[in-house]
């Protein structure tokens, strides 16, 4: 049998290699990074919205009225073309609404698209969905590796425990090899716009039944909700419930600096719940903390509108009808929005004319 | 056929040693669904 190591001219290629791709990070750092404009288009269209974010934060110019920030639930719980619409009619101009969103939830992902964003717009007021329960996990986000490169965010990392920073790293020496590839040949955008605006929507969830099952097109106009009764007022609201398994010290990390940036940029601050399809029947909007306190801004407001309520006139048997599996299709979408609509607006309405 | 007999530098064998367990325990600390993300998408 002949041995692993056979010979000291190997044991350094060895050591070589390995040293290079863990130190991979550190040394891109040193050189110079590729244009960050490019980070999220590395990331392949089926695992998420890539595509339009990029264009949302680098490519498209100006300032924003709304901008939403959150996960694959956000995709599929508002439809921005709705909301645009009616916050034009609202204002008498055009007005623009903008979402950044990736599949999987973490709120070190939101951190980084709403900086990216804000940095290069002005926006009227930032409104974000927090993680539900489908976070598992105190870690950073599935898809950081694509994102998170050594060194450039150095601040909001400064907070963060020994283990989170190894495991921050992780993710980027799992990704260098790939990030590398961009010195060479940059990664390319889509150039359809038809495309960037369905992968953005993630469309092809729109007409799919509940966990496979035949889709049946159901009513999408929904009751009307007094506007306040949407609207958090203080962590013992009765219309929610904010005591839900709190997140672990890395999310809250993130929490807190999500908080300090919108500070940082004074931009207004709203949080949204997108129901799931495990909250029939709920008579409260379940959120897992007081993200208020957990963001250290007292007065941002939480809108969502409890299951039971919103589905008060759907027979129990059809609530399914609106969702695909944990979020909605296109009933659930075009429902949901129409309901909640009237509660963003007020909350634009009243937080940018206080900014 | 006996094997060959290693004749490596155990300075170099030590380096080695601990960039291989360097690179080991690194992997315990990154996100399990990130290894499994890329390789159902083949994202690399």
């Amino acid at each position: 049998m002949f041995p692993a190591v056979w010979s000291n001219r190997h044991a350094v290629a060895l050591i070589l290699v390995i040293g290079m791709l863990l130190t991979l990070p550190v040394m891109m750092h040193v050189a110079g990074f590729p244009p960050r404009d490019r980070v999220y288009s590395g990331i392949r269209v089926e695992t998420g919205t890539g595509p339009l974010d990029e264009h949302n934060i680098f490519e498209e110019k100006g300032p924003v009225d709304i901008l939403l920030v959150g996960s694959s639930l956000l995709v599929r719980g508002v439809d921005t073309d709705y909301l645009e619409h009616q916050l034009s009619q609202q204002l008498g101009r055009p007005a623009k609404v903008r979402r950044l969103a990736l599949k999987w939830q973490g709120l070190d992902m939101q951190y980084m698209l709403m900086k990216d964003f804000l940095e290069h717009h002005k926006t009227g007021i930032v409104i974000m969905n927090m993680p539900t329960g489908a976070l598992l996990g105190d870690a950073p986000h599935i898809q950081a590796y694509r994102w998170m490169r050594w060194g450039e965010f150095p601040a909001s990392t400064a907070g963060l425990s020994f283990r989170h920073r190894v495991g921050i790293y992780g993710a980027q020496v799992l990704g260098a090899p790939r990030q590398i590839v961009n010195y060479i040949r940059p990664n390319r955008l889509v150039q359809s716009p038809e495309l960037v605006h369905d992968l953005g929507s993630q469309s092809q969830y729109g007409s799919v039944g509940y966990y496979g099952s035949t889709f049946i097109p159901e009513p999408r106009t929904p009751p009307v909700f007094a506007v306040d009764s949407m609207i958090s007022h203080g962590s013992d609201d009765a219309n929610f419930d904010f005591n839900g398994e709190a997140l672990g010290p890395y999310h809250q990390h993130w929490a807190r600096e999500i908080g300090n940036l919108a500070n940082q940029y004074n931009v207004p601050f709203a949080m949204i719940h997108i129901p799931e399809d495990t909250e029939k029947g709920m008579t409260h909007v379940p959120e897992r903390m007081y993200w208020p306190s957990v963001l250290g801004l007292p007065d941002a407001p939480v809108i969502g509108i409890p299951s039971e309520t919103l589905f008060r006139e759907t027979p129990a048997t059809e609530v399914q009808n609106y969702y695909y599996d944990q979020h909605f299709n296109d009933n659930g979408k075009e429902f949901f929005t129409r309901a909640i609509t009237p509660a963003v607006l007020d909350v634009y309405n009243k937080e940018v004319r206080r900014n | 056929m006996s094997a060959p007999a290693s004749k490596i530098n155990p300075v170099l064998l030590a380096v080695l040693c601990v960039v291989s367990i360097a690179a080991i325990t690194l992997t315990f600390f990154i996100t399990p669904d990130s290894l499994s993300v890329n390789l159902v998408y083949q994202a690399f």
